[in-house]
C-alpha cells in the first residue's frame, strides 16, 4: 500500500531529518511508529500525505507516486492524515461541515456527501453531536470528529500524527480503539505515530526511528523483546513487557507479552500450572 | 473576564423568519435600508414600524432584544437629535435663548433623522438576531459569488470568515490562560491608567500573536491535507434553494415597498 524507497528529506539548506528510508507497508496493516522526539516520526507522516516530497527516492501510496504534481489531490484523498493538535485541524464552526470540507473539496455531489458525513460520524459514534461546535467538545471527541472528515473521502490509509499526545488518558483510548476498530472492520490500512508504548504494543507491526532512521522493525513482540536496544534509544518499554522481563530475571518463565490483557492471561497459566 | 463576549447578536430560535434563505435576507435587508431613506413622511414611518414588528413577532425574538440592539446608537442619537435641533432654521421659533434657537422646523427634522437612525440599525438588526454567523456567511459567499467574474475573491473572503469565526472562541479561551499563568506572576491588568492598563495587554498580546501565527501553520498544514486547493472545482453539502417562503417574503418586501413610495 505504501512504498518507501530509499527516501530522504531535508528543509531547504539544513541537515537531513530523514535518510534512507526503505520500507512497505501492506494493504490492512496496523502499523505504529516510535521514536523519541526529532527522530523524523512526522517527517514521515507527512511525506506519506504529499505535505513534503523526499529529496531522495520515491514516496508510492498505492502505486501513486507523491512527488508528482498531478498525484497530489489523489495521494491525499486516499491517505489522509489526522494531526496532533485538535484545535487546529477544525475548520469550520459545525461539526458535519467540517466533516464535510475533504469530501466538499474533491468536489463530490452534494447529497453523496450528505450520505458520506452522517456514516462517517457513526462510525466514530459523534452522530448526535453533528450540530454542536467543535469547541464545545472534549479533545477526544475533537480527534474523533477530525478521523471521521477523513473517513468521509473514503481514504484507504489513514496516518495519525501523534493524535492522543493531548489527550487525557480516556480520550487516548477512546481514540485509539476507533483507530483500531476502523483498521479491524472496514481493512484501512494505519500507520499510527506515538510514543505511548502501549498503543505500539497493540500494532501489528512496530517500526522504531532514530535520528532520522527506521532502526527496528517487527511485530510489538519482537520489538519489545530488545529491551537494552530500545532503552538506548531513550526509549521505555510498555509496562507489561517490563513486568514480563523483571519476571524472567527472576526466574519465572513467563513468555513475552506486550498487552496486559496477555500478561495477565501469562500470569493465571502459570499460577494455573503450578 | 473575557468569557461574556458574545458572537454577535444571534438569537437562536426555530421560526419562518430564521428558517429563510440567507442570501434572500440579505437582500431584503438591503431593500430595507433604500427604503428606509426613501421615507419621507411619518406615514412612512408608521409602515415600517409595521413591518418590522410584523418580521419581529414572527421572528419569536423578544421585542427587548430589538431594543437593546438600540443602545450603543444611543449617544450618536442623541448627538444629532441636539445638533438637529439647534442648527436647523425656521420660522416657527419655540425658543429663543443667547445663541440657542429651537423651531418648530428643528424639532421636526431632528426626530425625522433620529427615527431614521433607529430603523435602519433595527432592521440590520433583525438579520442579525435571525441569522447564524455561519449562514450569513454562506449566503454572503453565493450572492457574491457571481462578482468572480471580475476576480473579486468572494470564496476567499467566505472562508477567512468562516475560520474567523471558528478560531475566536479558542483564541479567547486561550488569551484567559495566558492572562491567568501572567496574573499567576504577578501581572495586573486591571488597574492604573488607561495608559498603563494598554501596557499591561503587551505581555499577553506577544505571546496569543505567536500561538496564532502557530495555529494558522498548523491548520494551512490540516486543511491542504485534506485535499483544499481553494474554491475551484469545490462543491458544497448544503445546497441553498428557495423556497415558497422566500418567495412570500419578497412579495411581502415589494408591497411595503409601494405603499411606502405611494404614501410615504
Amino acid at each position: 500500500m505504501i512504498d518507501y524507497q530509499g527516501v530522504a528529506y531535508a528543509y531547504s539548506g539544513a541537515e537531513e531529518v530523514l535518510r534512507n528510508v526503505t520500507q512497505h507497508v501492506n494493504k490492512g496493516e496496523f502499523v505504529a511508529v516510535i521514536g523519541h522526539n526529532g527522530s523524523g516520526k512526522s517527517t514521515l507522516a507527512k511525506l506519506t500525505n504529499a505535505l513534503f516530497v523526499p529529496t531522495e527516492g520515491k514516496v508510492l501510496v498505492d502505486g501513486l507516486d507523491t512527488s508528482d504534481k498531478s498525484n497530489v489531490l489523489s495521494v491525499r484523498q486516499k491517505a489522509g492524515m489526522v494531526f496532533q493538535n485538535p484545535d487546529n485541524q477544525m475548520v469550520t464552526t459545525i461539526v458535519e461541515e467540517d466533516v464535510a470540507f475533504g469530501p466538499e473539496n474533491l468536489g463530490i455531489e452534494p447529497s453523496e456527501i450528505r450520505k458520506r458525513v452522517d456514516s462517517a460520524l457513526a462510525s466514530v459514534r459523534m452522530g448526535k453531536y453533528a450540530l454542536n461546535a467543535p469547541n464545545n467538545l472534549s479533545g477526544g471527541q475533537k480527534q474523533r470528529v477530525a478521523i471521521a472528515g477523513i473517513l468521509a473521502m473514503l481514504p484507504e490509509v489513514i496516518i495519525l500524527d501523534e493524535p492522543t499526545a493531548m489527550l487525557d488518558p480516556l480520550g487516548r483510548k477512546d481514540v485509539f480503539d476507533t483507530v483500531r476498530s476502523l483498521n479491524k472492520e472496514r481493512g484501512i490500512t494505519v500507520l499510527f505515530i506515538t510514543h505511548f508504548m502501549e498503543e505500539a504494543a497493540s500494532a501489528d507491526r512496530v517500526l522504531v526511528m532514530s535520528d532520522g532512521e527506521i532502526v527496528m522493525s517487527g511485530a510489538p513482540k519482537e520489538v519489545f523483546k530488545e529491551e537494552e536496544k530500545l532503552n538506548e534509544l531513550g526509549l521505555a518499554l510498555p509496562l507489561s513487557s517490563w513486568l514480563a522481563h523483571r519476571l524472567k530475571e527472576a526466574g519465572i518463565p513467563v513468555n513475552e507479552t506486550t498487552t496486559d490483557e496477555e500478561i495477565a492471561d501469562e500470569l493465571c497459566r502459570l499460577y494455573l500450572n503450578t | 473576564m473575557l468569557k461574556n463576549i458574545t458572537l454577535g447578536q444571534y438569537y437562536p430560535a426555530d421560526s419562518p423568519v430564521h428558517r429563510l434563505d440567507p442570501r434572500i435576507k440579505i437582500l431584503l435587508t438591503l431593500a430595507y435600508i433604500v427604503l428606509v431613506f426613501l421615507v419621507t413622511n411619518w406615514l412612512g414611518y408608521a409602515f415600517l414600524l409595521m413591518g418590522i414588528t410584523f418580521a419581529c413577532v414572527l421572528s419569536k425574538v423578544p421585542l427587548g432584544y430589538l431594543l437593546k440592539s438600540l443602545r450603543p446608537l444611543r449617544f450618536i442619537l442623541i448627538f444629532t437629535f441636539v445638533l438637529n435641533l439647534f442648527f436647523t432654521t425656521g420660522t416657527e421659533v419655540w425658543l429663543d435663548w443667547w445663541i440657542f434657537r429651537i423651531t418648530a422646523e428643528g424639532f421636526y427634522r431632528a426626530s425625522f433623522f433620529a427615527l431614521r437612525m433607529v430603523f435602519l440599525v433595527a432592521g440590520t438588526s433583525m438579520l442579525m438576531l435571525t441569522t447564524s454567523p455561519i449562514t450569513l456567511t454562506d449566503g454572503l459567499e453565493r450572492l457574491l459569488s457571481p462578482l468572480k467574474v471580475f476576480r473579486f475573491p468572494s470564496h476567499e473572503l467566505a472562508m477567512m470568515m468562516t475560520i474567523a469565526l471558528r478560531f475566536i472562541p479558542t483564541l479567547l479561551d486561550e488569551a484567559d490562560k495566558i492572562m491567568k499563568a501572567q496574573m499567576a506572576r504577578g501581572a495586573d491588568f486591571e488597574s492604573g491608567k488607561l495608559f498603563a492598563r494598554a501596557k499591561a495587554m503587551v505581555p499577553l498580546m506577544v505571546p496569543l500573536f505567536v500561538s496564532s501565527f502557530r495555529r494558522a501553520d498548523e491548520l494551512a498544514m490540516a486543511m491542504e491535507s485534506r485535499c483544499y486547493h481553494g474554491g475551484s472545482g469545490r462543491t458544497r453539502m448544503r445546497i441553498l434553494r428557495l423556497k415558497w417562503q422566500d418567495l412570500l417574503a419578497v412579495v411581502l418586501m415589494a408591497a411595503l415597498f409601494a405603499l411606502t413610495i405611494m404614501w410615504g
